[in-house]
């Protein structure tokens, strides 16, 4: 995730880039060649942008719930010192902030490919999570919890039901 | 081939000239100082914006343009100022790039070289640009922590020199603005008692300390012009203008936009009135609600980051794409399918920050 967002941070007038999840908990930042400390109000704490942005989102969700609208997709703030940019990534949001004076026009086909890069990411380890509880609860569960090895790894049972219960029962 | 351009380009700026005379709005001030500073004429590009302002004060748009037709001139002067400053540096030098940034604009810039005036000096004019460029800050952006910022500067200058004019008037004019009356009426005696026997501050007293019973505290209103974005000598100038003479009725602009068949509905938002164009009865009046509050919010959330006044709102998704262009007082907003359409996007800014008359049929 790391590589994918540098990619977009290295973008001409992005000052910063993150990827926040919908309660406004930011997973990952990377700061663009102007750095983020320009944003003003927020004097560079992220954890206050990110949640600012997530309340932006939600007071725009339920502002625009009475049309029936679906969540927006992307969303556009501009303003004389910068603009925030946010575009919807699988569960979560990918937050862009821009130099002043960039349009977001000029940025839209990088967001979206970095979104369907950070989509299929998420997306893949969810499937490969998945795959894998599949895999445990496949076979039937053992009698017995789980004993630990010598190097501490979890291991199945390896008695027999059978023999450890008296014969003739 | 530079000669073959400015014919072109001169040509342009006629047909806009005369464009602008059938149909005087934001969009045609703003299509012909383009068409100038498309030519180089930068000079002109400023009149005509400043002609707009004057007819359409509240034109977010244009005077985004005549502040950079100004900051292109600026940029000439500050050029050799800078020169000057690398040659001899001195306080009037410093000063005057101080004033060119402000008056340009370009408030961070201001900020940036007021403090490293103070890191250079730390005298007492060098820290009242530096609380000077804060308050403009503060104004411009009306986020608290800037506030706070700038007032925290005004209170170590009046330690530190109390009978500093500048100071107390600047801290008079930031009180006053965002409606601390009671802080405003402290500076305004404090001025007064530098300045016996101002006639004008002797009234401004005697009117603030009526106000001042009730009042709120420097970081009461602070709070509040965070939440609302609306300074306390702005709700006034709101009242008047409804009534005033310079209103344009903004139905036409609305219809021409809604007959774009890509288009749902166009709508002009000012205060708590709406007018919606290309829906009808309470759908008209759901989706006009939704961009009133849409509007409201993206404008609190940019006070919050400190984005400073804004420009431009966009939400695209399954909807389409909802765009909305505030001015200052007022605001347009389209929802269409798809992208926004050039066309629609330029008649969009050309509604935002026309103060029009709001008529009977507003949703």
């Amino acid at each position: 995730v790391k590589e994918i967002l540098d990619q977009l941070a290295s973008q001409v007038g992005v000052r910063l880039v993150a990827f926040v999840m919908d309660d406004g908990v930011p997973v990952l930042v990377r700061e663009g060649a102007k750095g983020g400390e320009g944003i003003a109000s927020t004097g560079g704490d992220t954890d206050a942008l990110a949640a600012l942005s997530a309340g932006w989102v939600l007071d725009v969700c339920s502002a625009i719930a009475p049309l029936a609208w679906d969540k927006p997709q992307r969303m556009a703030l501009r303003g004389a010192q910068g603009t925030l940019v946010l575009r919807r990534a699988h569960t979560a949001w990918l937050l862009v902030i821009l130099a002043e004076g960039l349009r977001v026009e000029d940025l839209v086909l990088a967001m979206d490919g970095t979104a369907a890069r950070l989509e299929r990411f998420v997306r893949g380890n969810s499937q490969t999570e998945a795959a894998a509880r599949v895999e445990d609860f496949s076979a039937p569960l053992p009698a017995l919890p789980a004993a630990r090895n010598e190097q501490g790894k979890a291991q199945s049972s390896s008695f027999n039901t059978e023999q450890e219960l008296p014969k003739g029962k | 081939v530079k000669f073959v351009a400015r014919i072109v380009g001169r040509s342009r700026v006629r047909a806009a000239r005369q464009r602008l005379a059938k149909d005087p709005s934001p969009l045609a001030y703003l299509l012909l100082a383009n068409e100038c500073a498309a030519c180089g004429m930068v000079r002109d590009a400023r009149r005509v914006c400043e002609e707009g302002l004057a007819a359409y004060p509240g034109s977010a748009e244009l005077k985004r343009m005549a502040q950079r037709a100004h900051r292109i001139e600026a940029e000439e002067r500050l050029k050799e100022l800078r020169v000057e400053l690398a040659e001899a540096p001195r306080p009037a030098v410093r000063r005057e790039i101080c004033e060119i940034l402000l008056t340009t604009g370009m408030i961070a810039d201001a900020e940036r070289h007021a403090a490293e005036w103070v890191e250079e000096d730390d005298d007492v004019e060098s820290r009242l640009m530096h609380a000077r460029t804060l308050v403009e800050r503060y104004l411009s952006d009306r986020s608290r922590k800037s506030g706070s910022a700038a007032m925290a500067m005004l209170d170590r200058l009046a330690d530190e020199a109390p009978r500093e004019i500048g100071a107390w008037e600047l801290r008079l004019r930031t009180a006053s603005a965002i409606g601390a009356w009671r802080e405003a009426r402290r500076a305004a005696a404090q001025l007064l008692g530098l300045r016996p026997g101002d006639p004008a501050l002797e009234a401004r007293f005697r009117a603030l300390d009526a106000m001042s019973d009730n009042a709120p505290t420097l970081e009461q209103a602070m709070i509040t012009i965070e939440r609302t974005g609306e300074l306390a000598d702005e709700g006034t100038d709101a009242g008047s203008r409804v009534d005033g003479p310079r209103g344009t009725d903004v139905r036409g602009l609305l219809r021409a936009m809604a007959g774009d068949p890509s288009v749902h509905a166009a709508f002009y938002v000012r205060g708590g009135t709406a007018l919606v164009q290309g829906q009808t009865g309470a759908t008209a009046e759901r989706a006009a609600r939704a961009v009133r509050n849409v509007l409201k919010t993206s404008r609190a959330t940019a006070r919050r980051l400190g984005l400073g006044p804004v420009y431009r709102i966009e939400l695209a998704g399954d909807f389409g794409t909802l765009a909305l262009a505030p001015g200052e007082m007022d605001a347009g907003a389209v929802w269409c399918r798809g992208a926004l359409p050039a066309e629609t996007e330029r008649a969009l800014v050309g509604i935002a920050g026309l103060d029009a008359t709001m008529g009977e049929a507003a949703a």
